[in-house]
């Protein structure tokens, strides 16, 4: 049996790649989420793109589930918090406070991406501090974008990467992956409803496949 | 029996002609309020049998008035290209006859001048397509436009009556019966094997005391084999291909004018190509012609064939339908015609001048080819025709309709339903299935939260509008898309328009990557929007665009018709030449495996590097044998988890796997059982992702997925998503949703052909097993093992699946080089 999650040792720390799409940084408590796109279903439907609810919720539960395994006192979404502007009275919305309210404690922060640049402001109900990349902390440099250059190493989102794999037999599948690089890292896309980028491995990339419940690391 | 106007039997006179007995049946017909079927071939006179029904009818009734004639006609035609020459055809005889009649011409191209045009001065006559028509159909003036049609002609009824497009085609019809009361139906259809059948389905509930009217009877078609020089003995598909073009270029030098088919465009390409390099001399005469390529050049193609200037035209199923060519002499078809209905078809295109008759030389690309001719020969020869079964009761179209509907006018529901179910597809149409179309465009669905959304609102009155204008903008322009993939087009730097190709193709290529389009050689530059700018690339290696959609099985007919020569062969009986000519295949087949008789299923397994193969040869067509491949590949691995990569090709299907399968047993076991079949192919399905695929389809018809127009505000692109994550999210948070339902069917109806499938499974049943162990691959299996469109069937779960992978991966990187 793999662990679920790979640890991994980068700029001097250890991070924990979990195979919710997400990384957990322990020296920190800190839980880091990139392009979650909350809000994305509902807008679809008020366009009249008729996409069933429920991916809200979900994401929610892998939140949930996350911070109860893993101690977590510090949540960092890297971009792409929300997909479209939050309408004050829509379902997405509520249901994010409410969520919110039960996790008083934590504290909430956001790296601005380029979706919620468009979405205008976060409601204040929601109690997440925004911030601009990079935004340094310890060696990293947490960004939304991964070609912006800070103080450290970069850990970003945006690309939703996606890796091709290749087996026996002409076998093949797509699968999320967190990629390595020299100067910045790819996490891979959180949200329910995302889709994902194939992308192509650099000389010096070091990649993580979300292989269902446990990260496994690529050969080079 | 109507009496013939004087100025048309003038007119018939005036040309040396005499109307035909089945064109007076026609007139007669119409004349008596009927709809009908005329069952003809191109170029017999039956586009006159129709379109004279009105106008003798007009005359009759003294009708001279212009104004109250907008929209007596809708003549519909299935191709876009084929529109403009139809309203050409139609118009001529208008002015000679003396008549005042206007016919215009609405398609995806029409300009918005033109259209406006049309608004302010309707023609008499208008020729559309299904999509055009649909549109019209959303307009919220509809019924007053459509309110005075008299006839509806729907052109090559035999290309429309298998797709969705046919069944749009049917609601547009029980639509506008609704606002006109006398309104009569026509369908011209080619020779297909269900023709009262496509009379049923052109007219629903109006088929009762509707006639089917028999056209001339085609003249004498002659079918032969070109043969290759040489033999091979080991048929790889493509590659015996290329040393057939000295032959065909040689069969070509023979005629005046030579159509030369191919079944896919990246062939066509690849033959104008070589046939150019063996005869450099013919540069200026020989063309390309396909779907792909930009407008003026086909009409510079279609124009240089009608003058006879060109020697020869490579072209694809784009010159399958339309006018005729009379300088055309001879047809080619190079590789598979895959049915006789198509192959006929295709023979019709030549031997239109007079004392002439239509012929058609089959070209095998690779010896099985050669055997599949002689089966295509000896089957065109007794008439064994295909038949095109109608979609039934497509969710997809429903859905889409209803929204075309509601701001066509809008719509009470009851009305509707009664309105949907005079059409054969929705004859049967279950109100609880109309009612969730109806719930899935106003609240999402029944079961299912869809919260904030609505596309269709019922208003004070009750009835159902679409009161969002950017939806009803988004609608409208997804109409036309129910067969169109993203397509790309293809730009020189300069300007110049060549054509379109897939998205798909282009986004595999690297800038400065050459590939053969339109007969050039070029090299992307950039792409931008939806445009790839390219230039002229020099002499180089260069990839093949591979279009899709080219992928028709072998039909059960052509198929039987090669188990029986197989048959045969077996029994030593080579009389037929063709067989004669594969002698070297079939002695080596024996030699290392066997030749199976008409009651054995021969079975090969071999092992190589890549794995364990499987190889199976139930000549049932492709679309069976991937059902097969799949239903094996799950059967085999219940209780030992395992995955399979499948190639399938008409004749048969591989089973490729990592891990060893006691086929033997399997076979003894449950491997050819009907029980349980359809949940064993979807349960195989569901891990193989053929519903996804089949997902795409429905999701663009049912306005789920927005392809979006070139310059299209960023709002749009924000609500883009792949038809394979809306899959996911609906299969996770709505199962029950009738669109995913309609993917499986789908999937069983027309990827798989459940009916041809069982009827297969009980034949293999009754076969005895030949299960052989082969050193390497044989004649037979070869083309399988060589095949590159592999398909997967798994059950392991995704992780397990990437977790095998990954270790492979790192088995690999342990090894030294």
């Amino acid at each position: 049996m793999t662990p679920p999650a790979a640890t991994i040792a980068i700029a001097g720390e250890r991070l924990q790649l979990l195979p919710q799409r997400a990384v957990y940084w322990p020296a920190q408590r800190m839980l880091l989420i990139a392009d979650a796109h909350f809000g994305k279903a509902a807008r679809f439907r008020m366009h009249g793109v008729p996409v069933p609810g429920g991916t809200t919720e979900s994401n929610l539960q892998v939140i949930d589930s996350l911070l109860e395994c893993c101690a977590v006192e510090r949540l960092l979404f890297l971009g792409d918090f929300t997909h479209g502007r939050l309408d004050a009275d829509s379902a997405t919305l509520k249901r994010l406070a409410r969520w919110r309210a039960a996790h008083g404690e934590l504290s909430v922060e956001l790296v601005i991406g380029n979706h919620d640049r468009s979405s205008g402001a976060l409601p204040e109900a929601l109690a997440i501090a925004t911030r601009t990349e990079p935004y340094d902390i310890g060696p990293f440099s947490l960004c939304h974008h991964p070609e912006v250059r800070g103080g450290g190493y970069v850990l970003a989102g945006h690309l939703h990467p996606v890796v091709k794999l290749y087996g026996r037999g002409h076998d093949r599948a797509r699968a999320p992956c967190f990629v390595f690089g020299q100067h910045a890292a790819l996490l891979p896309a959180f949200g329910a409803f995302t889709g994902g980028l194939n992308i192509e491995r650099q000389a010096d990339d070091r990649i993580w496949v979300i292989a269902g419940d446990s990260v496994l690391a690529l050969p080079r | 029996m109507i009496r013939l106007p004087s100025r048309f039997g003038a007119w018939f006179a005036g040309r040396g002609w005499k109307p035909f007995a089945f064109q007076r049946e026609v007139w007669n017909a119409y004349a008596g309020g009927r709809s009908g079927l005329l069952h003809a071939t191109t170029g017999s006179g039956k586009t006159y049998a129709v379109w004279f029904a009105p106008l003798i009818d007009a005359l009759r009734a003294g009708a001279a008035s212009s104004s109250c004639r907008p929209y007596t006609v809708l003549w519909i035609t299935p191709m876009r290209a084929l529109a403009a020459d139809t309203a050409r055809a139609l118009a001529q005889p208008i002015a000679e006859l003396g008549l005042d009649w206007t016919v215009a011409l609405r398609t995806g191209d029409t300009s918005s001048t033109e259209r406006a045009r049309q608004r302010r001065k309707p023609p008499d006559a208008l020729v559309t397509t299904p999509e055009s028509l649909s549109l019209m159909l959303s307009q919220a003036d509809a019924a007053e436009r459509l309110c005075n049609v008299r006839l509806i002609v729907v052109d090559e009824w035999h290309e429309l009556i298998g797709s969705k497009r046919g069944v749009q085609t049917q609601l547009a019809i029980a639509r506008i019966a609704r606002w006109s009361p006398a309104l009569r139906v026509w369908g011209l259809s080619a020779t297909i094997g269900n023709l009262d059948q496509a009379r049923a389905a052109l007219l629903g509930s109006r088929v009762e005391g509707s006639v089917h009217v028999q056209g001339q009877m085609p003249k004498r078609v002659v079918v032969d084999t070109v043969f290759p020089m040489t033999q091979d003995r080991f048929p790889w598909a493509g590659h015996l291909g290329m040393s057939m073009v000295e032959p065909v270029a040689r069969e070509i030098e023979q005629a005046s004018t030579t159509l030369v088919f191919t079944n896919v465009r990246s062939q066509a390409e690849l033959w104008y190509q070589a046939l150019l390099e063996a005869r450099p001399q013919w540069a200026g005469l020989i063309a390309l012609h396909h779907g792909s390529l930009d407008r003026k050049l086909r009409d510079w193609v279609e124009l240089g064939l009608k003058e006879g200037r060109l020697k020869a035209v490579v072209c694809t199923s784009s010159l399958d339908l339309g006018v005729d060519f009379l300088p055309v002499e001879r047809v080619i078809q190079i590789g598979s015609p895959k049915g006789i209905a198509r192959l006929l078809q295709r023979a019709g295109r030549s031997g239109h001048a007079p004392g002439r008759m239509s012929r058609i030389s089959c070209v095998p690309t690779h010896s099985f080819e050669l055997i599949e001719a002689a089966a295509a020969r000896i089957a065109a020869g007794e008439r064994r025709i295909e038949a095109r079964v109608p979609p039934e009761q497509p969710v997809d179209v429903l859905v889409q309709h209803l929204v075309t509907i509601a701001l066509g006018g809008g719509f009470a529901p009851d009305a509707l339903y009664d309105e949907v179910r005079t059409t054969y597809a929705y004859r049967d149409l279950p109100r609880a299935t109309f009612d969730w179309a109806l719930d899935f465009v106003t609240r999402g669905g029944a079961l299912a939260a869809y919260p904030e959304y609505q596309r269709v609102v019922a208003d004070d009155q009750g009835v159902y509008r679409v009161p969002d204008r950017a939806i009803a903008r988004r609608h409208r322009m997804s109409i036309g898309t129910i067969t169109a993939d993203s397509a790309m087009q293809v730009r020189f730097m300069s300007g110049g328009r060549i054509g379109t190709v897939e998205e798909s193709f282009i986004s595999r290529l690297k800038p400065g990557q050459a590939f053969l389009f339109g007969g050039r050689l070029l090299a992307l530059k950039r792409v931008r929007e939806m445009t790839a700018y390219v230039e002229r690339a020099k002499a180089g290696t260069a990839a093949v665009p591979r279009w899709q959609g080219s992928r028709s099985p072998l039909s059960t007919e052509l198929a039987q018709g090669v188990v029986d020569l197989l048959g045969r062969a077996h029994r030593g009986d080579l009389a037929e030449p063709e067989l004669a000519a594969v002698a070297g295949l079939l002695e080596l087949q024996q030699r290392w495996s066997i030749v199976p008789a008409a009651d054995e299923l021969l079975v090969e397994t071999t092992d190589t590097r890549e794995g364990h193969h499987l190889f199976c040869f139930p000549f049932a067509g492709r679309l069976v044998h991937t059902g097969l491949a799949s239903l094996f590949g799950y059967r085999a691995s219940r209780r030992l988890p395992n995955t399979f990569s499948v190639a399938v090709t008409d004749y048969g299907f591989e089973l490729l796997s990592a891990m060893k399968v006691d086929w033997q047993q399997a076979f003894e076991h449950d491997l050819l059982t009907d029980q349980a079949l359809e949940a064993d192919l979807l349960a195989s399905l569901n891990a193989g992702e053929l519903a996804r695929r089949q997902f795409r389809e429905i999701a663009r018809v049912s306005g789920l997925v927005f392809t979006g127009f070139p310059g299209q505000p960023k709002r749009a692109r924000e609500l883009q998503a792949s038809a394979g994550l809306l899959h996911d999210v609906f299969d996770q948070h709505d199962p029950d949703n009738l669109l995913l339902a309609q993917a499986r069917a789908e999937v069983m109806r027309d990827e798989l052909d459940i009916v041809r499938l069982r009827a297969t499974l009980a034949r293999m049943r009754s076969q005895r097993l030949r299960m052989i162990a082969t050193r390497r691959a044989t004649p037979f299996s070869f083309p399988l093992l060589a095949a590159r469109i592999r398909e997967k069937v798994s059950t392991e779960k995704v992780g397990e699946r990437i977790a095998r992978m990954v270790a492979e991966l790192e088995r690999a990187a342990q090894r030294p080089d």
